[in-house]
């Protein structure tokens, strides 16, 4: 015989698990947020302080001592950073390297995805291989184009062939031209991501704007620059700045690549800081180091990336109007 | 005034389904053309077809004596004005306007001349350079409009444009969208569901049915003798009663009457009609509920009726009733707003004779 | 395609994208054939373009199956570093998608944090890794996690949460909230309604993320080589191994190496290639 109160309450108990009595002092929502704030915790606020204090003091793991013994120096560090020929160097090139990749992946992206917008015979097929690049790992993409920029690898026999003769560069020690092969093997690796991005953005475009267009008197190029590339505008800003923010810590590559070299010549900031932090062991000069390529990336998004949008407005005008004498 | 527009055996098909299913038809210059028929008819597919976005499967497109079929909408002098209207998101209301123009390359400050110009016909002109994503359905309509006006075609195609309208700013833009074509003098086609809307605006209508034309001529023929039992289904704010009912010779009379006997008609005067026709064993008496009155005992054609509702509308009320013996149907008639019977109530009503229709069930071919 | 109709200029963008595909293709192709080359046809000039030897050495040898005459300058041979590898990011995605999901449906339904917090999350991407590694070995250092495999995992789940959590949003952001408000009311406690209504309904998208994470985790190589010396090493690690001065160029030994590393990141990808922009924009762009 069972007492419809206790069945009651026996119902009531019986869900309250192990995480609804840790909910009775912590809310749900907390608790499910909580290993994630543990985890980043502990390898982002904390390691951010350490970076920090390092940065301010003189440290390095070989002097033996604990790190918070080490001697406070203010901003030496970073006074000696900006007076460094190769850090700038790395700097400036890691910028470089970043607006033109970034660039022609756009461009070639956009372009792709332009002309696979109509069918046509065999697109899925094309498409699914276009994409492929983008499937394999940074270090495997180094390697491979290692190989295929070798003093005597096919690059230089394909132009050899064009040229009519032996054509036996060594690309990857030449001082001038080793940063173009590290370029060509990035935009090889992502433009895939633009395209898919740009595609998605394509098919996103609202159809009747596009099919008034066409009525109104649009041709496919007037209605491509006044009303397709305008409204894909957020896209490739989203698309620019997350490929930008990654670029930038590009380092698989060059490591396999060239090492940074010949010499310092490809060094770009992450294989100077690993270089310097971890072959020469200045821990607290690179982590001051690292703290002014955020504030630099920080800066230059807000600051670039804005009136670089500016300028494409203006420059889609410009076009126009040449289009239109 | 010639012809402007001519479909000939316009057809389109998508894979299985036939959308428009053989389209004859001949517009005439200035004329204002209503599409009228339920989703799915085939209206708006045709109007894609007309405008260049879908190319039709069969058939010819002749606009001023010469065929567009395979012109792309871009060099067709036909102007196209959407149900969502289809505004440009990224400009304001002068490029909006100005779009047309610039495409054929007019020189800025004739296109600043003409825009400002139309803005003022359209109320536009205070809201020249706003967003056009803070606009509500009403200006963005204008806008649409307006854009369409500036192109100058020949023609103009509008897809159900009040769709989206509350119901009063519906009524307030059906008389100004009527107003507009008188001033503007083109040739304009007007895609609707909203049969009512059809019948104040048309010159004439179009009506569609599964992708096949039921009738096209003006809406009082329209109204008055509807030539299949879809068209006479369709037409008239409130639905078109349907009784069947059969016929029968007595004493030299051709007389109809329905399954209870609760009414004869004498109809012998439409005897040659009938007879010219064929009609199937299977017939349909319609009368509209406005043509039908209540009777006194004195009149032969008065027959007996249960009363199941009534609506009060104000100007009018609405009846609902079953004849003897009926149920499960709802047969509706018209009184004036004083008039109002009791449910349950037995009362009297005649058909007015001149007003009825004699249905043949089977073909759906309207014989009266 | 049924129905489709084709014009000339359709056939012409086939070219071109045939040409296209070819030059994309080039490099993956060489790769592959190298891979397969005996040795003496490595680095020949002119370079052999389709091999008609083709072998399986270069990949016996780096699998510690070599015959014999390859000096493998490697210490390890590439299996346990593919086993270490697979080991070391399946485990850091597991957490990473577990701990992922469920800050994901917090931010998601309880907007934990405002703005600030997936914000903040996301930033975690901004820092270059050696802004994070070099604070990172010094603790280590203290907790005894260098060159362990705990200590490469953990590091792995927390680089990739930011894409965990904003990937996983975007898709419980797609479940209605009528359907958990349904099952509170049929009187579920909060938790459940996430694991047994939420939870299944996302399962694809979750299992999209876990892959997504996988292959970041598996391609990874800066953390990896930052952090183990000896112990733990990696596919990646391996790879970087064979370049030596000691033995010379050994492409062919590379080249298979590198064709081991990319089947699971190439099977996955087009496993989920339709989510890929969503994963790589953080969510902010659905298919």
């Amino acid at each position: 015989m069972e007492n419809p109160s206790t069945a009651v309450s026996m119902e009531l108990t019986k869900k309250e698990g192990l995480l609804e009595r840790l909910g009775k002092w912590m809310p749900l929502s907390l608790s499910l947020i909580m290993p994630v704030e543990v985890i980043l915790l502990f390898l982002l606020i904390v390691p951010s302080f350490i970076s920090i204090w390092l940065s301010l003091v003189s440290w390095q793991p070989t002097f033996g001592i604990g790190i918070f013994q080490a001697k406070f120096i203010g901003l030496k560090n970073f006074i000696d950073l900006f007076t460094e020929p190769r850090f700038l160097w790395a700097f400036l090139r890691t910028f470089y390297i970043t607006g033109v990749t970034v660039s022609l992946e756009f461009l070639i992206g956009l372009g792709l995805a332009v002309l696979v917008y109509k069918p046509f015979p065999g697109r899925t097929f094309f498409t699914l291989i276009l994409i492929l690049p983008m499937m394999f790992p940074p270090l495997v993409v180094g390697n491979n184009f290692y190989m295929l920029f070798f003093a005597e690898g096919p690059i230089n026999a394909l132009i050899g062939y064009v040229l009519g003769g032996p054509f036996k560069f060594d690309w990857l020690s030449s001082p001038s031209y080793a940063i173009y092969p590290i370029m060509i093997a990035e935009i090889w690796q992502w433009y895939p991501l633009m395209f898919l991005i740009m595609i998605s953005g394509l098919r996103g475009l609202p159809p009747n704007q596009l099919r008034a267009a066409e009525v109104l008197g649009g041709s496919p190029w007037q209605i491509f620059w006044r009303i397709k590339l305008p409204q894909l505008k957020p896209i490739i800003l989203i698309a620019i700045v997350i490929r930008t923010m990654e670029i930038i810590k590009m380092f698989d590559v060059v490591y396999i690549m060239t090492r940074g070299g010949p010499g310092t010549l490809t060094e770009t900031i992450s294989i100077y800081m690993y270089k310097i932090g971890l072959k020469n062991f200045r821990f607290s000069y690179i982590s001051a180091g690292a703290w002014i390529v955020l504030i630099a990336s920080v800066i230059i998004f807000t600051y670039l990336l804005k009136p670089l949008l500016y300028k494409v407005e203006k420059f889609e005008e410009k076009i126009e109007e040449g289009a239109e004498e | 005034m010639g012809i402007k527009l001519r479909l000939e055996n316009l057809t389109k098909v998508f894979g299985e389904l036939v959308a428009v299913k053989n389209l004859n038809l001949d517009i005439l210059d200035g004329e204002f053309i209503c599409f009228l028929g339920p989703s799915g008819c085939g209206k708006t597919t045709t109007l894609n077809m007309l405008s260049g976005l879908e190319e039709p499967t069969e058939g010819r497109i002749i606009l001023d004596a010469k065929v567009i079929n395979h012109l792309p909408a871009r060099l067709r002098d036909i102007g196209l004005i959407f149900q969502d209207y289809a505004i440009f998101e990224n400009m304001n209301v002068y490029e909006n306007l100005a779009f047309s123009l610039r495409a054929k390359k007019v020189h800025k400050d004739e296109i600043d001349r003409v825009v400002k110009e139309e803005a003022g016909r359209f109320q536009l002109t205070g809201m020249l350079y706003k967003d056009t994503r803070t606009l509500t359905p009403g200006d963005l309509q204008r806008v649409a409009i307006g854009r369409t006006v500036i192109l100058a075609p020949s023609v103009f195609l509008l897809d159900e444009p009040l769709d989206n309208l509350d119901a009063d700013m519906r009524i307030t833009m059906r008389g100004e969208l009527k107003r507009l074509q008188k001033d503007l003098g083109k040739t304009m086609v007007y895609v609707t569901h909203d049969q009512e809307e059809a019948m104040s605006l048309a010159d004439r209508i179009v009506i569609m049915n599964l992708g096949e034309l039921q009738q096209f001529n003006t809406p009082v023929n329209i109204y008055n003798r509807p030539t299949n039992k879809f068209v006479a289904g369709f037409i008239g704010k409130l639905p078109m009663n349907f009784i069947d009912c059969h016929l029968k010779e007595e004493a030299g009379k051709l007389i109809l009457f329905d399954t209870n006997q609760t009414f004869q008609l004498d109809i012998s005067k439409h005897r040659k009609r009938i007879e010219s026709s064929i009609p199937g064993k299977e017939l349909c008496l319609g009368i509209r509920p406005e043509h039908v009155s209540m009777a006194s005992v004195s009149e032969k054609d008065s027959c007996e009726v249960t009363i199941r509702n009534i609506e009060v509308l104000g100007a009018e009320n609405v009846v609902e009733f079953n004849l003897k013996g009926e149920s499960g149907v709802v047969r509706r008639m018209t009184v004036p707003p004083e008039v109002i019977p009791n449910v349950d109530d037995r009362i009297l009503i005649r058909f007015q004779q001149e007003k009825i229709h004699l249905l043949d069930h089977v073909k759906g071919i309207v014989l009266i | 395609m049924r129905g489709t109709r084709y014009e000339a200029t359709d056939y012409v963008r086939m070219v071109v994208f045939i040409i296209i595909t070819i030059i994309v293709i080039f490099p993956a192709y060489w790769m592959v054939m190298t891979a397969f080359k005996p040795m003496d046809e490595w680095l020949k000039y002119p370079p052999v373009w389709l091999t008609l030897r083709p072998t399986l050495d270069n990949l016996k040898s780096i699998l510690g199956m070599a015959k014999g005459t390859i000096i493998n300058p490697a210490q390890s041979a590439a299996g346990p570093a593919i086993l270490k590898g697979l080991f070391v990011s399946v485990t850091a995605t597991f957490i990473s998608i577990a701990a992922g999901c469920m800050a994901a449906y917090s931010i998601s339904r309880y907007q934990i944090g405002g703005n600030f917090l997936p914000l903040f999350i996301l930033s975690a991407r901004m820092f270059p890794p050696i802004a994070v590694i070099l604070p990172l070995l010094v603790m280590y250092t203290w907790v005894g996690a260098i060159d362990s495999y705990w200590g490469l995992i953990v590091a792995y789940a927390g680089f990739t949460i930011p894409f965990s959590v904003w990937m996983m949003k975007s898709f419980i952001d797609d479940v209605p909230k009528e359907i958990e408000e349904a099952a509170v009311m049929e009187g579920m406690g909060n938790f459940e309604v996430f694991y047994k209504v939420t939870v299944p309904i996302i399962k694809t998208g979750i299992l999209v993320t876990a892959l997504f994470v996988f292959i970041l985790n598996w391609s990874e190589f800066l953390v990896a080589v930052t952090i183990c010396y000896q112990n733990v090493e990696t596919a990646p690690i391996f790879l970087a191994s064979l370049f030596s001065a000691v033995a010379g160029t050994l492409y062919g030994h590379q080249a298979a190496m590198g064709l081991i590393i990319i089947i699971p990141t190439v099977v996955f990808g087009y496993l989920i290639q339709k989510h890929l922009a969503r994963g790589f924009t953080f969510g902010a762009l659905k298919r």
